[in-house]
């Protein structure tokens, strides 16, 4: 997708985020800061031509994409070359990620970390859960931001 | 996770959607998935066909074997996983049109998965996997 678009569903999570209660919404909150960095990634990714906005949207399955226009209604699948990519490694790339991108990739995985336990398992959030979360979130949208803006520093 | 406990979080992930306006619909197909994906997993242990332990992330991810069963007896919370699923890339990842018909559509299979759900009774039939 094009980086315009990336930025348009940003700010949209953001929205969201800002309406939402971090403790009694948490599983929301989080996944909606989740999903707004990982556009922030692929903006970056794009930005830094490690991978082409492309002309389809990825599926759940790594890999798998769908065609952006419907026909008869169904969405068809198809597997091509990335495009966005839907975790860190998910599909993983061909094309070499160059190490300024790997802060933004240690603050993403702190995110990451309470998704299996938080959302998809049944611990509860604590305050210092919500600020370890805004804490990587905010760290990973300042590194991806000073990315778009400056592009890959020179080796 | 037990079954109570994955319906209590179905319902949890209801109550932020319902703050939420159809036109944050990425959000609320996402919490469609998640909170579904609890309910095929409360159906999935209630039914015997997986163990509490035994969690599944995504209906594509379990076994074509599994699949059946849980189509026989449970198609109803399947269908509704699945319809949310196919809204993600369109809706979610990409940038389709019309996001505010998949946001009632979630809203909608969020409620009658965890109707569904919460009518099935326990199976009592030993289930294994051929293995060869």
């Amino acid at each position: 997708m094009e980086i315009e678009r990336h930025l348009e569903k940003i700010q949209q999570y953001e929205d969201v985020i800002s309406r939402l209660d971090p403790i009694e919404d948490f599983e929301l909150w989080f996944w909606a800061q989740l999903n707004s960095a990982t556009n922030a990634l692929n903006a970056v990714l794009h930005r830094l031509k490690v991978t082409d906005p492309g002309p389809c949207f990825s599926h759940q399955i790594p890999g798998v994409f769908v065609e952006a226009e419907p026909v008869d209604g169904k969405w068809k699948k198809v597997i091509v070359a990335p495009g966005d990519i839907i975790h860190i490694g998910f599909p993983p790339l061909k094309q070499e990620v160059p190490a300024c991108i790997d802060p933004f990739n240690h603050e993403l995985e702190v995110l990451e970390n309470f998704r299996e336990t938080h959302v998809r398992g049944g611990e509860m959030p604590t305050e210092a859960d919500v600020e370890t979360c805004r804490a990587a979130y905010a760290k990973c949208m300042a590194i991806a931001y000073k990315l778009m803006e400056e592009g890959a520093p020179r080796q | 996770m037990s079954p109570e406990e994955h319906i209590r979080k179905a319902e949890r992930i209801l109550r932020t959607v319902d703050k939420c306006t159809d036109s944050d619909a990425m959000i609320i197909v996402e919490g469609g998935m998640l909170a579904i994906n609890h309910c095929v997993n409360a159906a999935l242990h209630i039914l015997g066909l997986r163990a509490a332990d035994n969690d599944i992330i995504h209906s594509d991810y379990m076994s074509v074997a599994e699949m059946t069963r849980l189509r026989i007896l449970a198609g109803d919370v399947l269908d509704c996983l699945e319809r949310v699923e196919d809204m993600r890339a369109p809706y979610v990842r990409g940038c389709a049109p019309n996001k505010e018909s998949a946001a009632r559509q979630a809203r909608i299979d969020i409620r009658a998965a965890i109707d569904h759900v919460g009518k099935l009774k326990p199976l009592d039939l030993p289930m294994v996997d051929y293995k060869p």
